[in-house]
Order: C-alpha cells, then sequence, then structure tokens
C-alpha cells in the first residue's frame, strides 16, 4: 500500500494545482470502495451514486485540509461514512415517506439469462442487506464491490484481511438465514 | 468430521482462503456429506445475487466519473481563490472578515445564497423559479437582514458559549456592496473575553469604480480594500443576480409542505417548509412575496451535538434606493489607517527593525505572539527596550545623534510602528517572536493578509520574505484556534483530522 499512497499524494497535489483528471484517477481507485460505504452506512441503495457524487465533491472542495495526502482512501471512506450517516438521518425522518422497499436498478443478466424472476430475486437480496449490522452491510459490499478482493477494503475498514474475511462470512451466514428456501433459488441461481 | 458450521458453509461458497490443512479437510467432508454440499449449493445462489446486485452499482462508473469531473470545473477546490466568497456581495456573500470572524468563533454560518437555493429549486415551484429569474434579471438592488443565535457547547463547562450574530447586507448595480456585521459572545466566555462583550463590528465596503474600505469599530481601525473588478461584477460572476440562478438551477430541494400565507412588512407572503437533502438543512421556513416570488423572510433552527443555532434572514428590499452615504468610503474622524503596506521602502524598513532588535538583544525577536489574546506589539516599548540595550539610558542627550548605533534605532522604530499598526487586527495578521528565532528560516516570524486578491505576505524567521497565494498560506500558516473549545466530535474527526 505504501505505492499506493505515495501514488495518491501526487494526485492530491496535481488536483490542487488544477488536474482534474488526477481526482479522476483518484475516484478510479476509491470510488468502489465509496459505494459500499454509503450503501452500507445509509442502506440507501437507490441513493448510491448520488451519495458517492456528494463524497468526491466534498473531498475535492476540502482537498487542501487533507493534512496526509497519502491517505487520501480512509480519509474519503471517512466522508462516506459521513455522508451515508447523513442520508440515513434523513431518511429516517422521512421513513413515512419510505414505506415501500427502494427500488433497485438491478443488472439484467444472471448466469447468462434476462429475466424478471432473476431481477425480483436480486431485489429481494438487496433488501435482505439492509437488515445486516452496518460494520457486516459494510464489507459485503465492499467485497463485492472490490472484485472480493480483501487487500484494500480491510486496510480501508481498519480491519486486518481475516477479520474482514470473517466479518462477510458471518454477513453472508446472516443473510442465509434470513432468505426463505424459494428466495434462495438453488436451481437457478446455481452456476457452479 | 462433524458436519460444517454455516460459517463455513459461507467461506466456503464465498471462496476465501484458508491454510492448506483446513481445506483439505473441508473438502474431504464435503465430499462426503451430502447435506453440506447441498447448503453450499443453496448459498452459491444467493452470492450470485449479491455479485449480480453489485455489478449494477459499478455499471455506472465510467458515465459517473465523467458527471464528476464536469461538476469540478464549476466548484472550486479549496485551495484556489473563490472570488465569490472572498469579494462579498449579492445575496450571502461575506467578506473573507467574516468567514474569519465565525470561523474563529466556531459557529457555523450559512449562507442566504444556500437558502435561496433550497427556495427556488422545488420541482414543485418551477413556475416560481421562472417568475424568479425574470424578477431577478430585473433586480437593481437589495437588502436584507441576517440575524443568529448559537450555543456552542464546550470542552468541560456546564454552560455553553453563546454567539449573537447581526448582519445587515446592501447591493447596488453595478457593483456596490456593503456589510455590516455584529458579533457579540456571552454565556461561558474563554479567559480574556467578558460576557456581553463585541468580538466584531465592521463595516465593509466593496465598489467598482474605486477602493473599499474596512471599517473595525473595536479596533477603531480602517482598512482600504481593493476595487471590485469587472470580472468580479459582471454578468459573468456570481456577483451579479442573474449568475446565481446558473447555480440556483443545478441544485434541487424538497416542499415538505405548505405554511399558508401572512403578512410580512405590508406583503402577502405564501410559506414553505423546505427540505435541502444535499446540504442536510431540513425543515427551512421560506416566506417569499406572491407577487414577485422573492424572499421575504426566512428561519432556520439547527442543532447537533456541538451546536445550536437560530437564524433568520429578515426586512428583505428589493429595488429600493439608497442613500449614497451607504456606500461613502471616507473613513470615521480618529480612527487609524492599518491598510498593510507592500512597497519595497516600507518591507525594507520592517526587515532592518527586526534585524537590529535580533542584533542587541543577542539573536531573538520581540518575545511576542500577537495571538494571545492580552499580547500586542507594543512598538514604543520594544525601541525603549532597543536604546537601553545599547546603553543610551534616560532622557534623550544631544551628543547621542551622532552615535551610529543610536541612529540605526531611530530608523528602526519606523518599521516597529508598521508591524504595530498592521497587527492590530489580529484575525488577518500574526507576529510570532515567542516562538521564532532568526535560525528559524522555514517558520513564520510575521504575516499578514495583503489584500483579497493579493495573497499574504510572510517573513520567515531569517528575514526573507515573499508573497504567498491562499492556497500556500492555508498549508504555511496555522489556524487561529477557536474561541470556544467544542467538544469533540466524531464525525468531524473522521473527515477532517486526516
Amino acid at each position: 500500500m505504501e505505492a499506493n499512497a505515495t501514488n495518491d499524494a501526487n494526485l492530491v497535489a496535481q488536483t490542487l494545482a488544477g488536474n482534474r483528471e488526477a481526482f479522476g484517477q483518484l475516484y478510479d481507485r476509491y470510488a468502489r470502495m465509496v459505494r459500499a460505504v454509503v450503501a452500507g452506512v445509509s442502506g440507501d441503495w437507490p441513493a448510491v451514486e448520488d451519495m458517492t457524487q456528494e463524497c468526491f465533491l466534498r473531498g475535492y472542495r476540502n482537498l487542501s485540509k487533507l493534512r496526509e495526502p497519502g491517505r487520501f482512501g480512509s480519509w474519503i471512506v471517512g466522508i462516506a461514512r459521513q455522508v451515508g450517516r447523513e442520508r440515513r438521518r434523513s431518511l429516517a425522518r422521512d421513513r413515512h415517506e419510505f414505506s415501500a422497499a427502494p427500488v433497485v436498478e438491478i443488472e439484467s443478466t444472471i448466469n447468462g439469462e434476462t429475466g424478471v424472476d432473476e431481477r425480483e430475486q436480486v431485489e429481494v437480496v438487496v433488501q435482505k442487506i439492509a437488515m445486516l449490522p452496518e460494520q457486516e452491510r459494510v464489507a459485503v459490499h465492499a467485497f463485492f464491490l472490490e472484485q472480493r478482493d480483501a487487500t484494500q477494503a480491510a486496510e480501508l475498514l481498519g480491519l486486518s484481511r481475516s477479520g474482514f474475511y470473517a466479518v462477510v462470512a458471518r454477513g453472508i451466514t446472516r443473510l442465509a438465514k434470513q432468505m426463505r428456501p424459494d428466495e434462495m433459488n438453488q436451481e437457478k441461481g446455481s452456476k457452479r | 468430521m462433524s458436519c460444517l458450521t454455516d460459517e463455513q458453509v459461507a467461506r466456503l461458497t464465498l471462496e476465501l482462503p484458508e491454510d492448506a490443512e483446513e481445506s483439505r479437510r473441508l473438502a474431504v467432508h464435503l465430499s462426503e456429506c451430502p447435506s453440506c454440499r447441498g447448503k453450499v449449493a443453496k448459498n452459491r445462489g444467493l452470492i450470485d445475487r449479491l455479485a449480480a446486485a453489485h455489478a449494477g452499482l459499478d455499471r455506472n462508473h465510467v458515465d459517473s466519473r465523467e458527471k464528476l469531473l464536469e461538476q469540478l470545473s464549476r466548484v472550486d477546490v479549496a485551495n484556489r481563490p473563490n472570488k465569490f466568497w472572498q469579494r462579498g456581495g449579492l445575496i450571502g456573500a461575506w467578506s473573507g472578515r467574516r468567514q474569519v470572524a465565525t470561523a474563529l468563533i466556531g459557529i457555523s454560518a450559512t449562507a442566504v445564497l444556500g437558502l435561496l437555493l433550497i427556495v427556488l429549486n422545488s420541482g414543485q415551484r418551477l413556475s416560481a423559479m421562472e417568475r424568479m429569474a425574470k424578477e431577478l434579471k430585473e433586480v437593481k438592488s437589495y437588502s436584507y437582514k441576517n440575524t443568529e443565535h448559537v450555543m456552542i457547547s464546550q470542552k468541560g463547562k456546564t454552560e455553553p458559549g453563546i454567539v449573537d450574530l447581526s448582519q445587515l447586507n446592501y447591493w447596488q448595480a453595478p457593483g456596490r456592496t456593503r456589510e455590516d456585521l455584529k458579533i457579540v459572545l456571552s454565556g461561558a466566555v474563554p479567559r480574556g473575553y467578558h460576557p456581553g462583550q463585541t468580538q466584531c463590528d465592521i463595516v465593509s465596503i466593496s465598489l467598482m469604480d474605486k477602493p473599499g474600505i474596512l471599517i473595525d469599530r473595536v479596533l477603531k481601525t480602517y482598512t482600504r480594500e481593493p476595487e471590485l473588478r469587472a470580472e468580479d461584477t459582471g454578468s459573468g460572476s456570481l456577483i451579479y443576480p442573474m449568475s446565481l440562478l446558473r447555480v440556483i438551477r443545478e441544485e434541487s430541494g424538497n416542499v415538505v409542505r405548505e405554511l399558508g400565507t401572512k403578512q410580512i412588512g405590508g406583503e402577502q407572503a405564501h410559506g414553505y417548509l423546505m427540505d435541502y437533502p444535499k446540504a442536510d438543512w431540513h425543515d427551512v421556513e421560506v416566506w417569499l412575496d406572491t407577487e414577485t416570488d422573492l424572499p421575504l423572510e426566512v428561519r432556520h433552527e439547527a442543532k447537533d451535538e456541538t451546536t445550536a443555532s437560530e437564524m433568520q434572514w429578515t426586512d428583505f428590499r428589493w429595488n429600493t434606493t439608497f442613500d449614497p452615504k451607504l456606500f461613502d468610503t471616507t473613513p470615521p474622524e480618529g480612527y487609524a489607517d492599518i491598510t498593510p503596506p507592500d512597497d519595497v521602502k516600507t518591507l525594507a524598513e520592517i526587515t532592518e527593525a527586526l534585524r537590529l532588535y535580533a542584533e542587541l538583544s543577542g539573536g531573538k525577536y520581540p518575545p511576542i505572539d500577537t495571538y494571545e489574546v492580552d499580547a500586542k506589539f507594543d512598538a514604543d516599548a520594544i525601541y525603549a527596550e532597543m536604546l537601553k540595550l545599547t546603553g543610551f539610558n534616560g532622557p534623550p542627550q544631544p551628543q547621542w545623534a551622532g552615535n551610529e548605533k543610536y541612529q540605526e534605532i531611530q530608523r528602526a522604530k519606523s518599521g516597529l510602528d508598521w508591524i504595530a499598526k498592521i497587527t492590530r487586527d489580529k484575525n488577518v495578521t500574526r507576529y510570532e517572536g515567542l516562538h521564532v528565532g532568526p535560525q528559524d528560516k522555514e517558520k513564520i516570524l510575521l504575516w499578514w493578509l495583503n489584500g483579497d486578491s493579493q495573497g499574504y505576505r510572510v517573513f520567515y524567521g531569517d528575514l526573507t520574505s515573499k508573497m504567498l497565494t491562499d492556497a500556500e498560506a492555508k498549508k504555511a500558516i496555522a489556524p487561529r484556534s477557536k474561541i470556544f473549545a467544542e467538544p469533540a466530535a466524531e464525525d468531524e474527526k473522521a473527515t477532517e483530522s486526516q
């Protein structure tokens, strides 16, 4: 991660010097993790992209306050937690307006097939994730968004690699218990 | 081996790494146990769906990146000058001085601009916004009053610190602005302050055609301000009413509910309770003129772990004729001019005065830190000390006049006077001879804000001097501590302490 830190510091310096593309590279590196955190903390999937934009905009505005530019990743994850919490508070205030489950735009192709059933089943999973404890939600999101690579996710979440895996496994176990057998849809869902 | 635990099933399904021995044992068991095989297969359906859901979240990465970079072009990265906030001007624009004052006190003051964004962007009020656009285009002048009552919890104190802020703002086309700002502290104030004390009482007048003035009624001083430039006041700048619409149209707010109608200053007003999620502003009470859709009154209460605030924006006047005296930049009689110098001669005098003191005192500068509440750079006392250090005691003697060192000290007085004058305003200057000596060539001994557009003049410990941009100054100059010590807030730490 040391090389990453050096690289991050360079990208931060370039951004401060007016190079917006450098900030784009920071976005490429950390947007997945930020999505994981805002989704996990807020529980509001439909707003994930907006929240991610908000995080990076706040980061951009406050970039000169970043005392250790090599730690941009931890810093932007901190902002993501903040934005996620604000969103959660906002949802709590408006909960009477959010009685229905959020509509989630789901990748329509699963196992090479396209169909309404699959989408519905994914939506069910998404709704169940919202019932997990926050740490497990964030870890599960990070695991999948980071292409199952724990190295960066664990560090940014302040966990060891094994600790990160343990939290993910715990989340999946809890999720599996919450699903009814028909929601698991063993036959259609399995591709291995 | 007994059957797999649920977590072992999960780890297997997720293909998480295990040590070789554990992997072998699990594989053997799985090959022999149909029940566990079934559990793993069942979990795989779940994993596929999770992967599909997350692929959806990531799918728009490229478009989102493009959108973000496009938005950045309209946002000032924090260390580049933001003319709008620096210059003051149209609705809610505060002078740099106000930013300093509010930052020192620690209140999270918010601009009327933000409120107007809230007001004007409801999807439910699109037609009102269009009417507003027309009205704004015609606006030739406006004024409003902003008051805030803020209570700040303090570390180790049961009583909060209280800040009362009042501000009158005036704007007149094509580019005249005036801001009267007063901040009073009460409650549990720290050492060196007194309850009821006016912390800040300034009038700031900026003009397009000639230099403006910043009058400090507490210090009884004034500073000449650079004139507003065409790019700060023209139709392309944010100071011009129409330009606000560009910002406004890009924002969004929600009407929570309508509040009915009432009379405000003889005008019929319709009220709305607004939410502005992007700014995390909620329950903002906004009253609009039913004829023009221009704001007549805005109220907001906010509370978090450390701060409770009540803010209101009232007395909006649109297209009124102002008394020309409002924009008169003649300094009040008896007030001292503390406009910082930037000519070579004065800078040399300052350098020479400090160099000579260090020489006479054995390698240190006058040991003062003007950030301390009661500290001041007393030029007369320092001059007297320099004479004493050189053996010139008592009343001046005619024979001293021919002494070279005595003459040097005489010449140094001018530089000392300049430092004393500049550092009267502690908010935008600092002299730090208490902590910085001639050997500290990396540390800043003296700095001052040289006017909004010109940056910061700094002198290092070795007396080299240069101008810093806003961005460079933010990195080099330590921010002044807030007057009220707030309890630590975890969220703040997460975002700002890195």
